[in-house]
């Protein structure tokens, strides 16, 4: 199966300009696109890259790399990756500048206050909507209160956090 | 991946301010993109203008690609390996886990008012509990919101602007 690269990226461009609000928001219209238009993996595939580029470090948007990968091979795999990530930076990078030239402005201040509500209701309601489908048994259950608990109560480090939860996955998962 | 940045360099750090830290994300979640890539956009810029944006986006992706191509690769070679499936399941739930915390601690170092406290419950309600698109909520309470703040009177400084 190999796709012509300028429809890859192409694919992968429109995608990333669509994900206001995250990645996460775009996991739809990846899949409808990967699996039903353009057929570059089958479903069970797409359910497997996500969980591995879950289980990897980095944004789970990254598993845009693995459909590219089996869309057009290696090039396939760079192309999505860059048109998933370039415009959000381009874009980003033009609003951290206009931000820094205009955080003087009343206006503008208040407009970023703002959104701080909304971020903080969107960031808990992605934990609640991915915890649906990820949090679904005791063990699960009691893996995400002690993660929460503990990072929102203690200094812990989040990696020794990570490290036993991995472990406890491979010896009772 | 933001709720690590955020207890690195928030927390443990202190590279950054709660209150700029907020103001980043903010900006990332309304700027089309993975947040934790647009975040790492915002923060390379205010530490060391465009150039540090570009580093920083290069050095937040370098070790995952490399990671996930390995992955990758073992996927393609063997299928999905049958080991870690076991520990996919408590590292799904440590995410959430993770992301209950960032949302808690920004939440107590913003000190919301009460109409911010509506604000976010909304937010939260919409696309937890009633499933609407997350794009169309996010867009519609900002509008909603930036109006409120900008409807409101000065606090504490001169009238007549």
């Amino acid at each position: 199966m190999s796709e012509s690269p300028a429809t890859v990226a192409r694919v992968f461009v429109l995608l990333s300009l669509m994900s206001f609000g995250g990645g996460n928001v775009a996991i739809p219209e990846i899949h409808r696109q990967a699996v039903v238009v353009h057929h570059w993996v089958t479903d069970r595939q797409f359910t497997d890259a996500f969980a591995l580029s879950r289980s990897a470090p980095g944004p789970s948007t990254l598993f845009v790399m693995l459909i590219g990968t089996r869309a057009a091979g290696a090039v396939g795999a760079a192309l999505a990756v860059a048109g998933m990530f370039l415009p959000g930076v381009v874009l980003m990078l033009g609003a951290s500048a206009a931000v820094a030239r205009w955080e003087g402005d009343r206006r503008v201040r208040r407009a970023i206050a703002a959104l701080r509500p909304i971020t903080i209701g969107m960031v808990l309601a992605s934990a609640a909507v991915v915890g649906r489908s990820a949090v679904t048994d005791t063990l699960t259950i009691l893996v995400a209160i002690a993660t929460a608990a503990t990072l929102f109560l203690t200094r812990a480090p989040v990696l020794a956090i990570l490290a036993a939860v991995a472990a406890v996955g491979l010896l009772i998962g | 991946m933001s709720g690590y940045i955020r207890k690195v360099l928030v927390e443990d750090r202190r590279w950054l301010e709660s209150e700029e830290f907020l103001r980043g994300l903010s900006l990332a979640q309304l700027v089309p993109g993975p947040n934790a890539v647009n975040l790492a956009v915002f923060i390379g810029y205010r530490v060391h203008g465009a150039l540090g944006a570009v580093l920083s986006v290069c050095a937040v992706l370098s070790v995952p690609v490399i990671a996930l191509a390995a992955v990758a690769a073992a996927w393609s070679a063997w299928g999905l390996l049958p080991a870690i499936a076991g520990s996919i399941r408590t590292l799904g739930a440590f995410g959430v886990g993770l992301m209950a915390a960032t949302g808690l601690g920004m939440a107590r170092a913003a000190r919301l008012g009460a109409v911010d406290l509506v604000l976010a419950a909304v937010a939260f309600a919409a696309v937890a509990v009633v499933h609407w698109p997350v794009p169309i909520v996010l867009l519609a309470l900002a509008f909603v919101s930036v109006c409120l703040r900008w409807l409101e009177p000065e606090t504490g400084a001169k009238a007549g602007t």
